[in-house]
């Protein structure tokens, strides 16, 4: 007969070639991915998204620096250009040309302008008039063939810049000739206000300078560049007036720069981030993302590893009380799991536990009302038997006949043999086995004194060896045939003797010697009697062998297979 | 998603090489870059700073990136030794500079650093044994040939010198040398009279006034570019006709832009041949000028081959006597407009020509 069990029930399998991964495996991983994941994280950030942000930060301020620097350069510019216009364009001055009166005026309008270092006026064939302050080395020289001294009319002219000649300082010359004017104005621009005011542009960290259309720095925060006259002429070729373009500040530079041109000066702005601090930055940022991630590491670890104990430990706890359960020591089940998965699992466990601690009871009861009900019918059947073996004897007494006496006396020794097997089986804790050698002493005991035969001595010598009912009976009843006939032939004529009774097991099986110290059987030999016929085939039937042996007595070997 | 997979590769390449990067190697500089007298300075820093960015470009010397670290002397003796102090300080074994001769005369007696100087041609810096190289050969050969030129082919039968005592020892060297070819050739100095171009409230048409009293027929300049450019202007005024003669320390770019068309007819001596039409001088000149925006001086290309000297001989570890050593080891140069060859004393042989300014031009009188 076969059962079909219903879907969900008994144990779950994997299908496929996946491989079974206990926990421990999988807290492993768990832990791997808590060291990973953070420098994972570190990286990518590190790597690409700071790069990245900076990137756009860094441009976007770039462009918004250089438009805002080259906006209010233009303005200042286009301011110094006005005054020296202003100047350029007073009639009441510059009308007559009195070399004396324009010296004033010129001292006069410096003494308004600080940002100049000098105003000088030259004349219609480029020869300098007037100076202030005064210019002893050029006063009176014919200049007509510097740059400078060459403005169109009404159109302001403004140089490259150049060392000034008497301060050493870069300058740049606005040189304005106005309309129908015969008479220009030259005023050299100290260029220093213009780093001053650079300076003042933008944050420390950016470095901001503007150069002329040859490339050499007029404006910088460090002025000493401006004095060296750094050139910088690789940063802004190429680039449309007005737009800004991103530049490259050379070999090794971590970042690039950014450069707008001015159109009227042929000037450019350039900005660029200082390395140092830009690398100060990143780093700042990449040591915090490095310190984010071993702390992420350290907790993720840290949580990893306290997970790992409490679970391992709550299925060490689960594991010992289930092995509690399986050695029958309930209620031993007091365990407090850290996890809530863990609780729901040791209260099933606990529902599991009293289930099977009840059923076992109702097992336990049921099996010893069985108990009691078989003593109970092994002693009634014992008793009965034994009513039959004493009904047999009273008939015996009533026999003239000896041999059929003797018939009874037989027979109801051997019910008496067959009730002993009973009374064995409801004495015992085992109503399926009876022990051998206790047995078979009993049987002896009783045979010998139910024949009278009190002179006869058992020496028994055996194994403690247990045989099942079924197979107890037949050699009981074998027993007492050769018992009986020991007694019946054996002691005749003697007040006493002997029966040895040794017991034991070999490979074979059981092995079972009795024998007797009689005289044998006779001339007659042995005869074919019930009591033979009954032994060969109980022994037969037991699947066992028998050998007889005479000599001193009659020896029986018995071997029953276990 | 695309700008992230372009820079997915970016990364990894940025990954891959920040793990072999260059070795900076720092070159010193150290010359004049300030105030009125600088152009010889900056202009040297700029030539050799050209060579430095050629080289990082091209990556010339595997392994290697090469920084100029600038100092200035003010052409003063303590802010020379001052800057010496702060390269030795940064563990920079060798400079190129200084650019004077009077700096030089310090740095000759100075054994901290090596020194290779492009400019600094005083002949009593010759045959010394010491760290001081230099690019230029010894002046004295072409103010010799100026004072011959002046006094012979020019018909110059006097003159009168001014000179920047500032930069004496070159002068003094100068001039001898000048006043004994002149007058061999048969003229004869008038007088002599020297400024200190960092005085304040220079004025030069006082002393040119007295220096051109006796109405000599030529007046030898020694100073730099933008004085001997004032100097010959102020000149012409007081004296229509004089015949101007200029050592090659003017012969920068500021002598023509400050002097303009005043200073046709002026001669000069000078080992730079600036109508040069070497390919490798007019390479120069061109990556110069788009560099700059400006032509190079004789300073620029003399500091562009001291750069290149430099650059050889300071890959790896070295110190200032393993640098002269190496480049004693190959002391053959190929320069930008003829070969030439330091001697035992570190001193170079080249040729001295004569020039002439026309149309705001150098014209050789060869």
């Amino acid at each position: 007969m076969s059962t079909e069990v219903p879907e969900g029930i008994g144990p779950k399998r994997r299908t496929g070639s996946a491989r079974r991964l206990g926990i421990r495996a999988y807290l492993v991983l768990l832990i791997s991915l808590a060291i990973v994941a953070p420098l994972s994280t570190y990286a990518v950030l590190g790597g690409f998204f700071i790069n990245s942000f900076f990137e756009r930060e860094f441009t976007a301020r770039g462009e918004t620096v250089v438009r805002g620097v080259a906006g209010s350069s233009l303005a200042f510019m286009r301011s110094a250009v006005a005054v020296v216009v202003g100047i350029a364009e007073d009639e009441r001055f510059f009308g007559n040309g009195d070399p004396v009166k324009l010296k004033e005026h010129l001292g006069a309008k410096l003494a308004l302008h600080p940002e100049f270092e000098s105003f000088v006026c030259i004349d219609a064939r480029g020869v300098q008039i007037a100076s202030s302050p005064p210019d002893p080395n050029d006063d009176g020289l014919d200049l007509s063939d510097r740059d400078y001294a060459k403005p169109l009319e009404g159109v302001p002219l403004v140089s490259e810049s150049y060392i000034s000649s008497s301060s050493g300082r870069p300058v740049v010359s606005i040189s304005v000739r106005p309309d129908r004017s015969s008479l220009a104005v030259v005023g050299s621009l100290d260029l220093s206000l213009l780093s001053d005011f650079v300076a003042q542009s933008v944050g420390p960290d950016w470095t901001l300078e503007i150069a002329d259309g040859s490339g050499t720095i007029i404006a910088d925060r460090d002025q000493r560049r401006v004095q060296e006259r750094a050139n910088i002429g690789n940063l802004i070729r190429g680039g449309e007036a007005g737009g800004t373009t991103r530049v490259s500040m050379g070999e090794g530079s971590p970042i690039g720069a950014f450069s707008r041109r001015l159109g009227e000066y042929g000037w450019s702005v350039v900005a660029s981030y200082d390395p140092a601090a830009f690398l100060v930055t990143i780093n700042r940022i990449r040591s915090s993302a490095l310190a984010f991630a071993i702390l992420a590491f350290a907790i993720l670890g840290a949580i990893a590893l306290f997970m790992a104990r409490r679970i391992l430990g709550d299925l060490d706890l689960l594991r010992s009380g289930v092995r509690a359960i399986r050695d029958r020591h309930y209620g031993d089940l007091a365990l407090e799991p850290a996890f809530i998965e863990f609780r729901e699992l040791i209260g099933d466990v606990r529902s599991m536990e009293s289930a099977v601690e009840e059923r076992e009871a109702q097992l336990t009861d049921m099996v010893r009302q069985r108990d009691t009900l078989l003593r109970e019918v092994h002693h009634r059947v014992k008793n009965n038997m034994q009513i039959i073996s004493s009904l047999l004897s009273l008939q015996k007494d009533t026999m003239v006949d000896p041999e059929a006496a003797i018939a009874l006396t037989e027979s109801s020794s051997r019910v008496q043999a067959l009730a002993l097997v009973h009374e064995f089986l409801y004495r015992g804790e085992d109503f399926s086995r009876i022990r051998l050698g206790d047995y078979f002493r009993e049987l002896c005991s009783s045979l010998i004194a139910a024949y009278g035969a009190q002179g006869v001595q058992l020496l028994y010598k055996g194994d403690p060896i247990e045989l099942e009912f079924d197979r107890a009976i037949p050699i009981g009843l074998v027993m007492n045939e050769i018992v009986t006939n020991s007694l019946k032939h054996a002691f005749r004529g003697r007040s006493g003797g002997k029966i040895t009774l040794t017991l034991g097991s070999s490979e074979e099986g059981i092995d079972i010697f009795i024998a007797d110290d009689g005289p044998g059987f006779g001339s007659g030999g042995i005869k074919r009697s019930l009591g033979f016929q009954l032994i060969d085939s109980l022994i037969s039937q037991l699947g066992g062998s028998m050998k007889r042996t005479i000599e001193n007595g009659t020896a029986y070997s018995i071997v029953l297979p276990i | 998603m695309v700008g992230v997979r372009r820079r997915i590769p970016l990364l990894i390449l940025t990954l891959a090489l920040g793990g072999c990067s260059a070795r900076t190697v720092s070159i010193g500089f150290i010359g004049d870059l300030t105030g009125k007298q600088s152009e010889l300075g900056v202009s040297g820093r700029n030539g050799a700073l050209l060579r430095i960015e050629q080289a990082n470009s091209r990556a010339e010397i595997r392994g290697a990136v090469f920084r100029l670290v600038t100092e200035d002397d003010a052409n003063k003796a303590q802010s020379f030794r001052a800057a010496v102090d702060s390269l030795v300080a940064q563990g920079i074994p060798a400079a190129i500079g200084p650019y004077t001769s009077s700096m030089a005369e310090l740095a000759s007696a100075d054994q901290r650093m090596f020194f290779l100087s492009p400019t600094a041609s005083a002949e009593s810096l010759s045959g010394r044994y010491d760290m001081l190289f230099r690019l230029m050969t010894p002046s004295s050969l072409g103010a010799e040939a100026l004072g011959k030129k002046a006094a012979s082919a020019l018909g110059a039968k006097t003159a009168s010198i001014l000179y920047d005592s500032d930069n004496e020892l070159y002068a003094k060297d100068f001039i001898a040398s000048f006043r004994a070819s002149f007058e061999t050739a048969g003229g004869r100095v008038l007088a002599s009279a020297s400024y200190s171009s960092s005085a304040r409230d220079l004025q030069f048409a006082p002393i040119l006034a007295k220096l051109l009293a006796d109405r000599p027929s030529a007046l030898l300049t020694v100073a730099t570019g933008s004085d001997t450019a004032l100097v010959i202007r102020r000149a012409k005024q007081i004296l229509p006709g004089i015949l101007p003669l200029a050592s090659g320390w003017a012969a920068t770019t500021d002598f023509l832009k400050f002097g303009g068309t005043a200073m046709d007819g002026t001669m000069f001596e000078q080992q730079f041949d600036p109508a040069s039409v070497s390919p490798a001088y007019l390479d120069f000149v061109a990556a110069y000028l788009a560099r700059f925006g400006s032509m190079p001086s004789f300073s620029s290309m003399y500091s562009y081959e001291a750069a290149g000297i430099l650059l050889r001989a300071m890959t790896g570890r070295v110190t200032p006597a393993g640098i002269k050593k190496r480049i004693m080891a190959s002391p053959r140069v190929h320069g930008l407009q003829a070969d030439y060859e330091f001697d035992a004393y570190g001193d170079v042989a080249r040729e001295d020509s004569v020039f002439i300014v026309r149309g705001n031009k150098y014209q050789s009188l060869q």
